[in-house]
């Protein structure tokens, strides 16, 4: 039986993960790009601290937008975001498992886990896995963190990322995000149109036409300062704030078409300098605690094999 | 000799599509080589390649090594004691390093520089079991991985996660421990379609076992299966799916169990420039397209399922819903991009760079118009229309659906100056301009796409050389080599009259006035005489006219005298000339200059006359044997080749040394007259 609505989509992941042994977090309230962004993903990443976690993040991708019109690319939609640290033996089986918790039949569809690595050059993070197709669909992307921040990652994180609107379509057996049922009771049925459709064109105008360039620049430049400065006062959970903030400024350039190929990369290397001050002044302030969340094998490891921290 | 044969399966989380058949590859070289080193005989290593599993069986493994015998040589008798006969350090050392107490067991070898001391080693060869191991783990030690992976607590490392180990030899277990998995006989069959653990009795039945859970293990198997399954879909549709070999291959590397399903997308999508369907299709989807017979586009596909479905439809269905989507980002980007002229791009080139010292991909358009305005000069084609594409050819790299698909560069080039309004001719020759895209590729065919294609290439090349950043060996970044052989071949296919020398100097001063095209110049005649060696013309018959008086300029000309000479040689006159030629030269060599003038009173033998209104004729007639304006080197080597007997006979009767010095320097001036005859067309004394 099949999961009916968006939202009971939802539950039945959050329900799932959660038996199996995550921390249901909430989104972070900021605009990311990914859920990998939020902090329960890059900073828990780094270190040799176990950890695993579970919860959705509404994604902002202003060069996504589409007014509305495409079927299935939306500027602003959901992620349901898992990360496993170490990544179990068994992470692709759980994984699948997870999809038959929402009705889907592995011996009716055709799922695959096709080569797609992943870097992010803003967050200095790459890690090597696969999307997981369905009948050619991108539904989830799948990643063994190897860096993050430019540290190298032991143990290795997995990072399970659900497009939650892509899956959705399957499951209601519909065309467009638009037709998603959101909800259902016994008076009303919302959609996901209902919810989402005035947004998606007014943001998609926004982010193409009526963004103020030059208040970006100049609230990059301060998100730069800032978080400069908090790194300075040893504060790396709020700078990173101010990086998150000064990616999302950076994006909303690029979907202005305001920043020149040559300085684009300049922009990256910005957000990554800023990026991996922030990796390193978190892994000293939990190393400053001794790693409470890591097991004492891993944590000798680690502080032999991989980095002694300093 | 006991024998066996050795199984070996790692079975893995899904291994990247486009190097796995290069893994298994290198992986079966590897072994081999190995096992060789190791001195284990066998008759054949097989590999075989799935997403999940990289295994290899070794036919009639040897189960021991040969016993061998080492002799070493220690040192020479008399330095081996001391005066009072007790062993000198040397032969401790050495007896030490044979690991022996004493030296009873050496012997004596008698050379012709004195006697030595040698000890005969003896060394039972090992056992497969205990050799096994180490000949695997540096196998797979040397695979060609660009980034391997750590996963989960472990510090192993591979290409992806590793989960289970085979290694049987005959039926038994060899047990031993790599990447951190123990030795067994089981492994896994398709993710879905198989359930749970299974077992291999033998290499005898790994293949069938497999085959009997869904998955079929051989690549090549796979790919046929492939093609048979594609070829009933074209007989069912009656249309042709286009195959394109390395889609197949990756398509080959993302399954177990092949099954083709075929699905359609909306006709209104046709109205989008067909190769951004094929790329969207083919790039994002691994999607094979059909064509009608005729060669176009149809609105369907076919996909490369992993499952035989309880539902092929729905399967059918979920494709048919992704692929509308991406056609429809793709028509997102060329309406986008409708929007705005490539004149009006130009501005946004200056902000892409070409390359740091070269300056912004602008700086290069402008370049390029320039040097194919040239070019279309020389050629006698419009100057005009080749400046204006030259200018646009690369401002669609700034458009949203190169950005997307940059496979498609040139082409959208083309498509966007057509809705812009520009002539016909700048349109083909944006959309040309790139070729050949391979070596052996397709030139292009119109005067101002041959134009900008060339341009765009020595531009390239001279900035590149300009800079001192020539390509080596090993590092070719701006495929230079490639570059300049699809220079040559469109000189030469399209017999353009083009001066290359001057052409490669105005490319080079585009750059900068100090940018010398010296070593430009000798690459590409290297590259030319590689171009010839490739079509089995010996470099010889390139050298001769490379050194002959008449510079390459004009490659076409290059070319018909390159193959001219090719045929001379298999005349029956070619070989007495040509060593006549090597003996002029030699004796012209030995004299020195000679600036006297030929005075016909000095001749004495009747062979002297006959060669020097010989070579007259042969002179006067080899100034008109011309192909309309091209010079008709066929019928010059026919005229040279007829001077044979004339020069056989001179060389017969007349002594060229001559003791009085007017009459020697009167015959040396006659084979000057001679060599130059011969040299305006090629230096024959270089043929050997």
């Amino acid at each position: 039986m099949s999961v009916a609505t968006f939202q009971d989509m939802i539950l039945t992941l959050q329900r799932y993960w959660a038996d199996q042994g995550c921390v249901l977090m909430q989104p972070y309230d900021m605009e990311v790009g990914a859920g990998t962004f939020h902090p329960a993903t890059f900073l828990r990443a780094i270190g040799p601290e176990n950890w695993k976690a579970a919860y959705v993040q509404p994604c902002r991708r202003p060069t996504d937008g589409r007014y509305g019109e495409n079927p299935n690319r939306y500027q602003y939609y959901y992620q349901f975001q898992v990360m496993l640290k170490p990544s179990p033996e068994n992470i692709q089986a759980l994984y699948l498992d997870s999809l038959r918790h929402l009705g889907i039949d592995p011996l009716v569809h055709d799922i695959r886990f096709v080569e797609d690595n992943w870097e992010s050059p803003t967050l200095g993070a790459w890690g090597l896995g696969w999307e997981v197709w369905m009948d050619g669909m991108e539904i989830t992307q799948f990643t063994y963190f190897q860096q993050v921040g430019g540290l190298e990652c032991y143990p290795v994180t997995g990072e399970i990322t659900y497009g939650l609107e892509r899956l959705a379509l399957y499951l209601q057996g519909v065309e467009d995000f638009q037709q998603l049922i959101w909800s259902k009771s016994e008076t009303a049925t919302v959609t996901y149109a209902d919810v989402f459709h005035q947004y998606e064109v007014e943001m998609s105008a926004y982010n193409f036409d009526y963004a103020d360039v030059k208040a970006l620049f100049a609230q990059f430049d301060f998100c730069e300062a800032e978080t400069t400065r908090l790194l300075a006062a040893s504060l790396p959970l709020a700078a990173y704030e101010f990086v998150m903030k000064a990616s999302h400024a950076f994006n909303l350039l690029d979907a202005r078409q305001a920043v020149s190929v040559t300085e684009r990369q300049r922009f990256i290397l910005r957000v990554r300098a800023l990026s991996r001050g922030v990796a390193q002044a978190y892994f000293d302030s939990r190393k400053a605690l001794d790693f409470p969340l890591a097991d004492d094998a891993t944590k000798q490891t680690f502080l032999q094999e991989v980095s002694s921290g300093s | 000799m006991v024998v066996n044969d050795l199984l070996f399966e790692l079975q893995t989380e899904e291994l990247p599509p486009k190097s796995l058949s290069l893994l298994i590859k290198s992986l079966v070289t590897n072994i081999k080589a190995e096992l060789t080193k190791s001195q284990l005989a066998y008759t054949s290593v097989t590999g075989y390649a799935t997403p999940r599993r990289l295994a290899f069986i070794v036919r009639d493994l040897t189960e021991q090594q040969p016993n061998q015998s080492i002799e070493r040589r220690g040192p020479a008798l008399q330095a081996a004691y001391d005066s009072d006969g007790k062993p000198s350090k040397a032969l401790t050392g050495f007896l030490r390093s044979c690991g022996l107490d004493n030296a009873d067991l050496l012997e004596n070898q008698e050379t012709p520089k004195g006697t030595w001391l040698v000890y005969q080693q003896h060394k039972s060869g090992g056992n497969v079991r205990e050799l096994i191991s180490q000949i695997i783990l540096k196998s797979l030690s040397t695979l060609p991985i660009d980034r391997k992976m750590h996963w989960g607590a472990s510090r192993v490392e591979f290409v992806r996660p590793v989960h289970s180990l085979i290694l049987l030899y005959g039926e038994e277990v060899l047990p031993t421990q790599i990447l951190n998995c123990e030795s067994g006989r089981t492994t896994v069959g398709h993710r879905f379609m198989s359930n749970g653990l299974i077992n291999i009795k033998s290499s005898n039945d790994y293949v069938k076992v497999l085959k009997d859970n869904y998955v079929i293990v051989d690549f090549e198997e796979r790919k046929t299966v492939i093609s048979q399954q594609l070829a009933k879909v074209e007989a069912i549709e009656n249309a042709r799916v286009i195959i394109d070999p390395e889609l197949l291959d990756e398509v080959t590397s993302l399954v177990e169990w092949p099954v083709a399903l075929s699905g359609k997308f909306d006709a209104a999508f046709l109205s989008v420039p067909e190769e951004a369907l094929i790329s969207a299709m083919k790039s994002h989807q691994r999607y094979f397209h059909l064509v009608d017979l005729q060669g176009k586009l149809l609105p369907r596909f076919v996909t490369i399922a992993n499952i035989e479905s309880k539902d092929p439809n729905a399967v059918i269905k979920g494709n048919e819903r992704v692929i509308s989507p991406r056609l429809a980002d793709a028509a997102f980007f060329y309406r986008r991009d409708q929007q705005t002229t490539l004149e009006s791009n130009l501005e946004r080139l200056s902000n892409v760079v070409f390359q740091a010292k070269l300056g912004t991909y602008l700086d290069k358009a402008k370049r390029i118009a320039h040097i194919a305005g040239f070019i279309a000069q020389q050629t006698g084609a419009d100057a005009s229309l080749a400046q204006r594409a030259g200018l646009l050819c690369k401002a669609d790299l700034v458009s949203a659906m190169v950005g997307e698909f940059p496979e498609l560069q040139g082409l959208m080039g083309g498509y966007y100056a057509e809705h812009d309004g520009e002539p016909t001719a700048v349109v083909l020759a944006i959309k040309e301009h790139y070729l050949p895209s391979f070596s052996g590729g397709e030139l292009p065919t119109s005067a101002a796409g041959q134009a900008v294609a060339i341009a765009d290439k020595l531009d390239t090349l001279t900035g590149l050389f300009g800079i001192n950043q020539p390509p080596t060996g090993s590092k070719d970044p701006f495929a230079l080599r490639r570059q300049t052989l699809g220079v040559i071949r469109i000189c030469i296919q399209a017999e353009l009259k083009l001066d290359i020398r001057e052409t490669l100097a105005v490319a080079a001063g585009q750059h900068s006035p100090e940018f010398s095209t010296t070593a430009v110049y000798d690459y590409l005649l290297d590259r030319l005489g590689t171009w010839y060696q490739d079509q089995g013309i010996p470099g010889d018959t390139f050298n001769a006219v490379r050194f002959s008086h008449q510079v390459i300029t004009n490659l076409a000309d290059c070319d018909r005298r390159v193959r001219s000479i090719q045929d001379f040689r298999t005349q029956p006159q070619a070989e007495h000339l040509i060593a006549a030629n090597k003996r002029v030269a030699n004796i012209l060599k030995k004299a020195g200059t000679i600036d006297a003038a030929i005075d016909t009173k000095l001749f004495q033998a009747p062979a002297e006359i006959a060669l020097f209104a010989a070579l007259g004729a042969a002179e006067k007639a080899m100034q008109t044997q011309q192909n309309g304006a091209d010079q008709d080197y066929e019928a010059k080597c026919l005229t040279l080749a007829g001077l044979q007997s004339t020069i056989d006979a001179y060389f017969d009767e007349v002594m060229v040394m001559a003791d009085e010095p007017a009459v020697r320097s009167n015959r040396l001036a006659t084979l000057q007259k001679m060599r130059f005859l011969f040299l305006d067309i090629a230096d024959f004394s270089l043929l050997q």
